[in-house]
This record gives C-alpha cells, structure tokens and sequence, in this order.
C-alpha cells in the first residue's frame, strides 16, 4: 500500500508539469492563430499585450485587421472654414514661401560669391586654367600625330585604288576583247552551216525526198550496227559491216 | 535565234504534190522570219496507230524533218499555220540543243566494290579518327601555366 501511495504522488507532479506545458503550449498557439478563422476576440486582441492581470492596458488593433462593422459607414465630416479665413491663411502661406524662397536663393548666391573671392578659390582657378593650357597643347599634339597618319593611310588607299581601277580597266577590255572573238566564233560557226535560200527550196526538198533517211539502229554483243531494218549480220556484205571499237 | 526541228507527217501524196506541200510549209517559215538549215526525209511509212487529220483516217504517212532558226516568238504563229494545213497530219517544233557530252566510265563501275577508285577514297575517310582536342587558350605557352 504504501508504495502503492508514493507511486500516486509522483503521478499527480507529472500530471501538474503536463498542464503547465499545455498552457504554455496553447498561448503560442493563440498567438499564431490570428490569420485564420479561430476564436474572433483572439483574432483583434494581440495576447502580447494582456499579461499583467491588475492594470487594464490599452490594446491597440493588430496591423491589417479590419475596420469595425459598427462604423463602417460612418462619415467623417469635412472641416467647415470660412472663406475669408481661408484667404488670409492663403495670403500668409504665400507671404512665408516667397520670403523663405527669396531668402534662399539670397544665401545661395552669396554662397556662391565667397567661394568665387576666397583666396583658395583663385588657386584653384589658376591651377584649372594650367590644367586647360596643358590639355589642349596636348589635344594640338595628338591632332597633329594623327593627321600625318592619315596623311600617310589616304596615300597609300589612293595608290590601292588606283591599281585597283587599272586592273579592273584591264580585265574588262580583256573581256571585251575575249567577247568580241567569241563572236566572231559564233558567226563563223553560223556561215560555216550552210542554209538553204529561198530560191533553192524546190531543189532541197528533191534531194532530200531522192535520199530518204533511216535512224533507227541496233548493235548486238560482238559491237555490230544494223541499220534500219537489218536483222541478220549475213544479210549485210563484209565490206560494208560497221562495228563500234570499246577503247 | 535559237535552232528548231520541225517534224511533219504527211497524207499520201502524189510526188509533185508533196513537193508543193512540202515548199508552202517551208515558205510559211521564211515568212515569219526564219531561216532554213536542213531538210532530211524519213520515207513514207505505216503509221504507228490510225490517225485522224482534217476528219479522214490516215494509215500511212510520210515523215519529214525541216531544221531552221526562227525568232521564238514565231513558233506559235508556225504551230497555228500547220494545224490548218489539210496535208499535214501531225507537225511538231522542238527546240535544238546541244547534246550533252558524257564521259563513259562503265569499266570503272564494273569493278568490284574494293578496287573503286571513290570507296577507296571513302575507306580511307572512314579510317581518320576525328579527336575533339581541348583548347588550353595560353597563348604563347606550350605547357600548362597554372598548377595541375
């Protein structure tokens, strides 16, 4: 029994360190809770700020939550004034800005002066124009080098050119020559096939219809023409049998 | 100019009419501008299949070839003349070109395929082991520069 006793005990302390996890447990989860659709006061009540139990604290909205159902259509009355008031406070508004914008530039441009008058500021002017003085002989000398080299890359373009042209001047009076006998060649060619005047029409068609011509022809394996219609290599005299030479 | 070659097929005609025929269509040539190179005659032979011409069936023909040169824009002009003639039975214009000149390589062809001088030359494009070599880009060295 008395072990029995003890045992219990030491099971009511677990079950007591059990609860105070839970508790802590279920705060963070509150806490967490606020984007989705859990309890609707934990939703616009941020925990954070409810730990003390004596004072009441003032509890802000949490950011995003939303406008209160009670007042959303509520209108916020425009602020009445009259419009005299409203011109005077027009007039002195516009009184203060062109002063302060008057004022302004005043300092700036005395800004400006004593930096142009100071002592260091002639230095630096002087020092500049140096600098200026020394960039432009520079910029003569560079100008200078570069047109010699110019000078020199034109020459020598021309020269290509020129040679170029004559060349090309050549080559076409070449080509022209080389067309001039090739159609010579032509005519030649054109005068060397005779052709049939117009007088000697009746004469060409005689001749032609007195030698009528056969195309067709055969060879057999030995390399033997038949012509026309030859069939048998008897039939055709020794004398007259053609044969093709294979080289 | 260009060169042509007037086929024509004839009826069956007595001698001095085919010459008459023959010399109106060659005249028909002349005027439109051409001019005669060449008349060859083929004979008078059995048409290849019966052919009608001018509403009559013709069974035989005599074949005709005139070469000439004419303008190509006369070619139309001559095809209608030779439709309407009733001597003809069919006419045909081929334009002339050069034959094309060709080399006999039959021996080369008939070898077996090791002895062809192209297989050899592609057997010998198969051996090449192509190799992608890696670029070091160090100009100038002929060694790594940096640690390995």
């Amino acid at each position: 029994m008395h072990g029995n006793g003890r045992r219990r005990e030491r099971d009511c302390k677990k079950k007591v360190g059990r609860e105070k996890k839970f508790f802590a447990v279920s705060k963070l989860q509150h806490f967490i809770m606020f984007g989705s659709s859990g309890s609707r006061v934990l939703n616009v009540i941020n925990i954070s700020y409810l730990q003390s139990r004596s004072k009441r604290v003032w509890v802000r909205k949490p950011l995003g939550s939303p406008m209160a159902k009670s007042k959303i259509f509520r209108i916020t009355p425009k602020p009445v004034i009259p419009e005299d008031e409203k011109a005077e406070m027009k007039r002195l508004f516009d009184n203060y800005k062109n002063s302060m914008k008057s004022l302004r530039q005043y300092f700036f441009e005395q800004s400006l002066k004593q930096a142009e008058s100071g002592e260091v500021a002639q230095m630096k002017h002087r020092l500049e124009d140096q600098e200026h003085e020394r960039l432009m002989e520079e910029n003569r000398l560079e100008n200078e080098k570069t047109a010699m080299l110019r000078e020199e890359r034109l020459k020598i373009q021309a020269e290509k050119t020129q040679k170029n042209v004559l060349a090309s001047l050549i080559k076409k009076e070449r080509e022209a020559k080389q067309h001039e006998i090739q159609i010579e060649d032509f005519l030649t060619k054109q005068m060397s096939t005779p052709f049939i005047q117009p007088e000697n029409i009746e004469k060409a068609i005689e001749d032609a219809l007195a030698n009528p011509v056969n195309f067709n022809f055969a060879l057999d394996l030995d390399g033997y023409v038949y012509r026309g219609k030859e069939t048998s290599i008897d039939m055709i005299p020794e004398e007259k049998r053609e044969r093709l030479n294979s080289n | 100019m260009p060169l042509y070659e007037l086929s024509l097929t004839l009826r069956t005609l007595s001698r001095p009419e085919l010459i008459a025929s023959l010399k109106r269509s060659a005249e028909t040539i002349l005027q439109q501008g051409g001019v005669l190179r060449q008349f060859v005659s083929l004979g008078t032979n059995p048409l290849p299949f019966k052919m009608k011409a001018h509403n009559v069936w013709h069974r035989e023909g005599t074949y005709f070839v005139m070469k000439f040169d004419a303008p190509s824009s006369a070619i139309e002009n001559l095809n209608d003349e030779f439709k309407r003639d009733i001597d003809l039975i069919r006419s045909h214009v081929v334009r002339c070109e050069e034959p094309v000149k060709h080399e006999c390589t039959l021996e080369e062809e008939m070898k077996p395929p090791a002895y062809r001088k192209d297989v050899q030359q592609l057997i010998e494009e198969g051996r090449k082991v192509i190799r992608h070599k890696f670029k070091q880009n160090t100009p100038g060295f002929d060694f790594y520069p940096f640690q390995k």
